[in-house]
This record gives C-alpha cells, structure tokens and sequence, in this order.
C-alpha cells in the first residue's frame, strides 16, 4: 500500500458528498434483491462509513462504526424491517433515504473528529434523511449504483484495512449478485402486487422511523386462516376495536360463532422465544348455537 | 367472562407453526417455530444473528394493523 497521500488536492466534502450518494444508490439496487437483503444494506452502510473515513484519512476504532449506527437508534431498526417488507416501491426510497442519512451522519462525525457524543448527529441523520426521501428517484438512476465510487488512484489512506476489506468484499459480493438476480427480482415480486399494497398502505412513516413495521390484519388473518385450517375453528375475521385492542371473529365447528375483544398483554420475540400474550377484555355471541352452548355451561 | 372461561379453559390448540393456549381470559399463542423458520433468523450480521441485535419490544393494534415496535439491544 503506497503512504504518500496527496491530501491537499481532495475536497473532502466533495469526495463525501460523492460516496454518500453512490451508498444511496447502491442501497437502491440492493433494496430490491431479496437474496441479498438487510445483510448487503448494513454492509454497505459500514463500506460507506469506512470510505468516508478512508476518504479523510482518518482512523476507524472497532467500536465506532457500530456506535454511530446505534446513536442513530431505532431509524436504523426500521430499515432492518424495512428490508422484511415484500414491497420494493417501500424499500427502495427508504433504503436510499436512510442510507444517505447515514453516510452524512458520518460525514459530520468524522469532520469533526469523530467526538464521543453523538446525540448531535441524529438531527443531521433525520435531514439528509428526508433529502435523501425527496430526491430517491436522482439517486436511484446514477451511474455509480453499480460500480465502486471513488478513484482509488488518488491513494486515501486506508487507515482501517481489516474491517474496510471484510465490509468491501461483502459489498462487492452483493454487486456481484445484484446483476444476475435483479431481473428475477422484479419477476418475484410481481405476483407479490396484492399482497405488498396491503404492506404498503397499513405503514406509517413516524412509526416505521422508530423501528415499528404495521402487519396488516389481512396478512395476519390469511395467515392464521391457513394456520386453523383442518382445526375445529375458523377465522372469520380480524380488525381493529378502540382503545387499542382488536376483534376477532371465530366460528367453532360445532358450537357455532363468537366474537372476541382482546388487547395485548405480553409480547416476546427472541432466538429462544416467541409468543403472545392476549387478554379477553369481552365476548360477544353472535349466533345461537354458541348462545344454547353456553346456556348449558351455565 | 367467566362463561368464556368455562367454555375455553385449559384448551390448547397446537398446529404446525404454532401453539394457542386459552386460560383465565388469556389467549397465549406461541410461535416459536415460525420465528425460527422465518426469514428474520436467518439474518446475520458480523457473524451474529440479527436478534443479538434488535430485540421486539411491543405489538400493539392499530387501525392499519399490528404495530410491532423494536429497538436496537444496547
């Protein structure tokens, strides 16, 4: 690796502003690959991260990439859901927007030489962050998407080598593949339409920045149709009741229909667990066979 | 409610993916095996799974369906 770094020719606000925009755009390309996914987004944020710093000649700690992600909080969550959506007109300009929000976080960060508080930065991840939202269609057409940003014949100092190669073949792997499965890409999710404007409508924005994904109803209750099939109970629908709780219509096959307001007690996903926990707030019967079923119960 | 719990009580419902379990007005389901067949456990980054990462915190019911809300683990 050559030393002699020609520093004074860069303008690095410039030379940042560039790898910004190529991690955007090639979040864009990424975003709608369903094999490469949340893996490929995340490396590519750290690749970018590591270019920047490369870019300033400036030296990453182990630690510190995964502190800046993690300042930026639950945003940085939400893209992980994002990627969880089967929808690539949600993916795309999200994936972009967060991306750049990202690089320019960073960029801040570095150029002010990477302080330990990094509160400060969240308000210039949430800006560029929405520049990135209004200008995703820009973005998403450039040239760079599918090729390494940067003249490395300009000789940055790569300060951080082993992160910066474990990210970058991971980055270029995905580049890689992007080009093969891109086509197929669009064919899978074609069929998908129905199902992703479900996705698409049910999501908000203020909670998707704070790490939340809606599941729409209808999913849930196509899944739990499919789930009850064969059983002696029929879902016959779900939907939301106020107060924060939902209603849920069931058909037993001997006893007949019931209708049940439940809220929410416990919920828990981890690697070991996943349940939850929901209270019966009221019922109501809606045909006489459960009515005569519970009359004799009485 | 306590005819409901009279009627329900103690039964458990158990299907491929997952576990449904009804007593004192609770309705437990367990989906363990759906989580774990899921895309999301198949996520790793930096040769951890994605869960050591982002932990799911609340699901709650709204209009346009259920919020599942989560935060990055510390």
């Amino acid at each position: 690796m050559t030393t002699e770094t020609p520093m004074e020719d860069i303008d690095f606000d410039k030379e940042a502003e560039k790898i910004c925009r190529w991690g955007a755009a090639r979040a864009s390309v990424i975003a709608v690959t369903p094999v490469l996914g949340t893996v490929a987004l995340m490396a590519n944020e750290v690749y970018m991260i590591m270019r920047l710093a490369d870019a300033r000649g400036e030296k990453l700690e182990d630690g510190a990439i995964a502190g800046l992600l993690g300042s930026l909080g639950a945003s940085f969550v939400g893209q992980t859901l994002f990627t969880l959506i089967p929808f690539a007109p949600v993916q795309v300009p999200l994936a972009i927007a967060i991306t750049y929000g990202v690089g320019k976080a960073a960029s801040a960060w570095l150029k002010a030489g990477q302080p330990a508080d990094l509160a400060q930065f969240k308000e210039v991840f949430n800006e560029a962050r929405d520049e990135g939202m209004a200008k995703f269609k820009e973005f998403a057409q450039m040239d760079s998407k599918d090729t390494p940003l940067g003249d490395e014949s300009k000789k940055f100092k790569f300060a951080s080598e082993p992160i910066f190669y474990k990210i970058k073949d991971q980055a270029d792997t995905a580049a890689d593949k992007v080009e093969n499965t891109l086509a197929d890409a669009w064919k899978w999710l074609q069929p998908l339409k129905e199902k992703s404007e479900r996705w698409l409508t049910a999501q908000k924005w203020d909670a998707i920045s704070h790490g939340g994904l809606t599941i729409p109803y209808s999913e849930v209750q196509e899944r739990l149709e499919k789930s009850l099939a064969n059983s002696e109970f029929t879902l016959q629908g779900i939907n939301y009741c106020d107060f924060a709780q939902i209603e849920v219509h069931i058909e037993h096959q001997k006893h007949g229909k019931i209708k049940l307001l439940l809220s929410t007690e416990e919920f828990t996903i981890n690697s070991k667990e996943a349940y939850v926990r929901l209270r019966v707030k009221d019922f109501e019967v809606v045909d006489n066979d459960f009515a005569q079923l519970i009359v004799e119960t009485m | 409610m306590s005819i409901i719990n009279a009627i329900f009580n103690e039964t458990v419902l158990e299907k491929e993916d997952f576990t449904c379990n009804y007593y004192d007005s609770v309705l437990e389901v367990h989906f363990t095996q759906l989580v774990q067949n899921s895309k999301i456990v198949q996520i790793s980054f930096m040769d951890k799974n994605i869960l050591n990462f982002v932990q799911f915190v609340a699901l709650i019911p709204t209009e346009s369906g259920l919020l599942v809300k989560s935060n990055l683990r510390n």
